[in-house]
């Protein structure tokens, strides 16, 4: 039972991580329909501008809240600058995928002839370790699952209850009927964008301090946990994808306590595969996922 | 109009920018100015593993240095031409094949780690390139690849090597903590067994899946076995996440590592994770022993820190084996050639052995120049290099003596040396 219970307080951790970038990514994606797979690149470019912040001696978190803002002007400057003259060109779903895979490959390997290839490390010490039952939770894990506690809720509420959230969900099912009812598509989408780009970089710093370590290729090498996580709650539902990091977070630790540490992304992606089966459209998501893309 | 520009102008970036990533730094083959001989370092210089790239250019360069200052080969200059394998099998196939189909002057390959070996040998077998690789795979411990040579001691003989300093060390219970990427899990299934072989008794054995974010229940798990120390190999990120949160669970025992933790990328990572303090003191790195007052090495670093142009930094690399390694495999192809009159591939091979052997009445040189010099008067040469002396058996696999070196102000030094004795008794 104590292996359980510590499996499950790590794999709540783990989620927390995930989390954050899961809902950035699931949110674009379902008001613009583009799937960003240079998610992981915003993640590591600002991850990197809290690093210089840090080496420069500012506080951790404070370096976080840069990386935030920067994260979100990265985002919106790659979607006006790059993704929307292809999307005004009428470029399909699979090549703006091919795009945005582009948009990885020059900005990770840029990054990477830029700082070299090797890691790097925030000054953070992970602080004082709180018991709680069978396990065991630093201070710095603690605010990670605070600050990601917050921003979904803060997510969630903003996206029910404001005028601009109404008009992103507005976006997401029926961009026509939303551009007909007078909502301003184009600062909507770039709204959604600069969020996106703002929890890609709070994301980023966060698993950059959980790895304790990181490259200019780190983002993109996670991203394809962070979609895991989307797809399983559903992608285009930032709540789904709270739900989909919380699996995923919790059967990689209680599949590597009880079982093969080396085959817990196997259990992982089976419960993925699982889920998917039973419900394609995963745990919550309502939303078509054969619409164009927004523009 | 304007629209249409910035969606040319895009698409165009794009593509260029596709295509260098797709050409890495690679050069593909392309060849040095007339009458230069070319080294080709088939190494990642992108990726992940990006940093075996520069590890290797810090052998080659002070080896061609050198090389060049002494006359060159046969009167030819010489170039270390970088080709980025990317460390994928399925890149470094095709990077192999653009480079052996577009440079005539190619005659050796410096590199080729465990994760390509396997994939690009047998086109530079068939190519008859010599390759010199620092792969420890035991699927070469045999190989029949007469264009293959391997100087550091294969995986398995690094693993027992690690299971025979734990006990030297005085770990009665340890616990081993491998990688399962191909790189780390050539020493491990030695390591395992040799350690059960001599009488110790482990406690845990954790084979990791590489690059997670997280592994604390693997971390908790090690942590409630209490190991005394832990043998471990992994690559520099696994290793800095998982210390990172053993450190904040329990302590960190003694670690029984080996050269890769001497590779500044990992310590770098874990110093960063663990504190490098903490590093220094409870790091046991298990290396082959070379003197490092021997005569190969001093030049070795010392054309090293002369090839600041070529090799950033190049202080970083001046402990490093794989680098040494790679120094001796560019000195070793120039004698040969010498040693053959040819830079025929395919004649100068098979002297290889010739100037590395030991024989009656040779003469033992730790330079290129010297080698050389012994080769126009007539003589045979042994080359004993910046690792040491270079017997290669008929597999043309090389075998080293191993020490237990630590990292004291700013230099390794070796503590003790692990007997051919004491590995023998772990390898059964």
């Amino acid at each position: 039972m104590a292996v359980f219970v510590s499996a499950v307080g790590f794999g709540v951790v783990t989620a927390a991580i995930l989390a954050i970038s899961a809902v950035g990514f699931t949110l674009q994606f379902s008001v613009t329909n583009v799937f960003n797979l240079a998610f992981g690149s915003v993640m590591t470019l600002s991850g990197f501008v809290a690093y210089w912040l840090n080496a420069a001696g500012l506080n951790v978190w404070v370096a976080m809240a840069a990386a935030a803002l920067s994260g979100g002007l990265i985002s919106l400057a790659i979607n006006e600058v790059i993704y929307t003259p292809f999307i005004r060109h009428g470029l399909n779903l699979f090549g703006m995928v091919i795009v945005t895979i582009s948009v990885a490959v020059i900005f990770d390997h840029g990054l990477q002839a830029a700082v070299g290839p090797t890691f790097f490390s925030y000054v953070a010490p992970a602080g004082r370790a709180f018991h709680f039952a069978d396990f065991v939770l630093t201070r710095q894990e603690l605010i990670i699952i605070g600050i990601a506690l917050v921003l979904t809720i803060l997510v969630q509420v903003g996206l029910q209850y404001t005028r601009v959230g109404k008009a992103m969900r507005g976006l997401a099912v029926n961009a026509s009927l939303a551009r007909a009812c007078g909502i301003p598509t184009r600062q909507v989408i770039a709204l959604a964008w600069f969020v996106s780009g703002v929890l890609a970089g709070i994301g980023g710093v966060a698993l950059f301090l959980d790895t304790s370590t990181f490259t200019a290729t780190t983002g993109s090498e996670f991203l394809i946990v962070i979609i895991a996580a989307a797809v399983l709650g559903g992608i285009g539902s930032p709540r789904g994808a709270v739900l989909g990091a919380l699996v995923v977070g919790i059967v990689t630790e209680v599949g590597a306590a009880y079982w093969n540490p080396e085959l817990k992304d196997v259990l992982a992606f089976g419960v993925l595969i699982a889920v998917l089966l039973v419900r394609p459209q995963g745990l919550f998501s309502r939303l078509a996922t054969e619409r164009a893309i927004t523009r | 109009m304007r629209g249409k520009r910035t969606f040319v102008g895009v698409m165009a970036v794009t593509l260029a920018a596709l295509t260098a990533a797709a050409c890495g730094s690679s050069s593909g083959g392309s060849s040095g100015p007339k009458g230069n001989l070319e080294f080709a370092m088939f190494l990642p210089f992108s990726g992940p593993n990006a940093a075996y790239g520069p590890e290797g250019a810090a052998g080659c360069y002070p080896a061609v240095r050198e090389i060049d200052a002494a006359g060159g080969i046969l009167g030819h200059k010489i170039h270390c031409t970088p080709v980025d394998d990317k460390g994928e099998p399925a890149d470094a196939v095709p990077a192999a094949n653009r480079m052996l189909a577009s440079s005539s002057s190619l005659v050796g390959v410096i590199g080729t780690d465990s994760n390509t070996a396997t994939a690009v040998v047998p086109l530079f077998q068939q190519a008859h390139i010599p390759v010199f690789s620092t792969t420890g795979q035991s699927s070469f411990d045999h190989s029949t690849a007469s264009y293959f040579w391997r100087i550091l001691s294969p995986d398995a003989a690094q693993g027992s090597a690690m299971a025979a300093a734990a006990k030297k060390l005085g770990i009665t219970r340890p616990a081993t903590m491998f990688g399962n990427d191909i790189a780390a899990q050539g020493s491990a299934p030695s390591a395992i067994s040799g350690i059960k072989r001599i009488g110790l008794h482990p406690v845990a054995n954790q084979t990791l899946g590489v690059g997670q974010s997280s592994y604390r229940s693997e971390a908790t798990a090690m942590a409630s076995a209490k190991p005394q120390g832990i043998v471990t190999e992994a690559d520099p990120q696994t290793s800095a996440t998982y210390f990172s949160e053993l450190s904040q669970i329990g302590q960190i025992p003694k670690l029984v590592t080996d050269p890769v933790s001497q590779e500044p990328n990992w310590r770098q990572a874990m110093g960063g994770a663990i504190g490098k303090s903490l590093l220094d003191k409870q790091d046991y790195a298990v290396v082959a022993y070379s003197p490092p007052t021997s005569l190969a090495y001093k030049r070795f670093t010392s054309e090293l820190m002369s090839s600041a142009k070529q090799v950033p930094k190049p202080s970083q690399w001046d402990a490093d084996l794989y680098s040494a390694a790679d120094y001796d495999s560019a000195i070793i192809l120039a004698l040969a050639m010498d040693a053959a009159h040819s830079d025929s591939p395919s004649v100068y091979n098979r002297y290889i052995t010739k100037v590395t052997a030991p024989s009656p009445g040779a003469t033992v040189v730790h330079t290129y120049a010297a080698g050389k010099a012994a080769l126009a008067k007539g003589k045979h040469i042994q080359y004993v290099g910046a690792v040491g002396p270079i017997h290669f058996d008929r597999w043309h696999n090389a075998g080293n003596a191993f020490a237990i070196e630590r990292y004291v102000n700013g230099n390794w030094k070796a503590s003790s040396l692990v007997t051919a004795a004491e590995i023998k008794a772990a390898a059964g």
